[in-house]
């Protein structure tokens, strides 16, 4: 039952990566649509960074998350390598869950 | 117990693989064209957030397969051998108390950085974001995620 799911599962994810990737993304596209398209990045990724920030399931959620990205989002705008941004955020949320 | 992870599951698959679908349409436009269908099928497997976003910011052509190839391997490997570290070791830390949590959106801050340095990915990245805040407390989990998609459409207008 459990690995019917799991390589089901897999499976899934694997095809809906194929449908974007070869099915879909491999023609020419128009330029306003090229230009879409370069932006989703941008606007996933920061999507993905306030849902990690704020929210736990479907509630929002202010917490020492908060600090912590917050800090982040400082070491980052420093240009402080990945590694340094990514401790620095793990760390203060930590500090910040200790002291409170 | 056994409705409840496949709930989480389900969850899980719409958050983690459909917007995989929309950064493929994103990562082909630099790498789809190259190579084998073979080798396309293969590079498919290593389209996630984290590849997409390092990715895309590369300048050159050279540069962004150097850059897709490299993190994809990278994530792999690392997530991998973590996944297994952790079943082995897992239950005796708790994520939280080291603020292992906030490690995925602190990574992510720093990979969409360079995008904000457009002013169309600042503009499309912090739409997203208030789309995905304005429809979290409403829609499933990953459905938010999705709908930042619509952000997009500011690039509609020409730069």
């Amino acid at each position: 039952m459990t690995w019917t799911l799991v390589l089901l599962l897999a499976a899934g994810a694997y095809g809906l990566k194929v449908l974007g990737f070869v099915a879909i993304g491999g023609r020419r596209l128009p330029p306003v649509v090229e230009r879409c398209l370069a932006l989703i990045p941008a606007a996933l990724i920061t999507a993905l960074i306030v849902k990690d920030t704020f929210s736990t399931g479907q509630e929002l959620v202010l917490d020492e998350r908060a600090l912590g990205v917050g800090a982040a989002v400082i070491a980052a705008w420093c240009k402080a390598p990945l590694i340094v941004v990514i401790v620095v955020g793990a760390t203060v949320t930590a500090v910040a869950r200790a002291v409170g | 117990m056994r409705l409840v992870l496949a709930s989480r599951n389900d969850h899980k698959l719409r958050e983690l693989a459909a917007r995989n679908t929309v950064y493929g349409l994103t990562m082909a436009q630099y790498l789809g064209n190259v190579g084998s269908l073979g080798r396309r099928l293969v590079d498919s497997q290593l389209v996630i957030d984290e590849t997409t976003a390092i990715t895309a910011a590369q300048a050159t052509p050279r540069l962004r397969s150097a850059a897709f190839w490299l993190t994809g391997a990278t994530l792999f490997v690392c997530w991998n051998a973590a996944t297994l570290l952790g079943a082995v070791v897992g239950s005796n830390i708790d994520p939280q108390t080291y603020g292992l949590d906030v490690a995925f959106p602190a990574g992510y801050v720093a990979m969409v950085a360079p995008h904000f340095r457009e002013p169309a990915g600042r503009l499309a990245g912090v739409l997203g974001g208030v789309i995905c805040l304005a429809l979290t407390p409403f829609t499933p989990v990953g459905v938010p995620i999705l709908c930042a998609s619509a952000a997009v459409l500011v690039g509609v207008r020409r730069r």
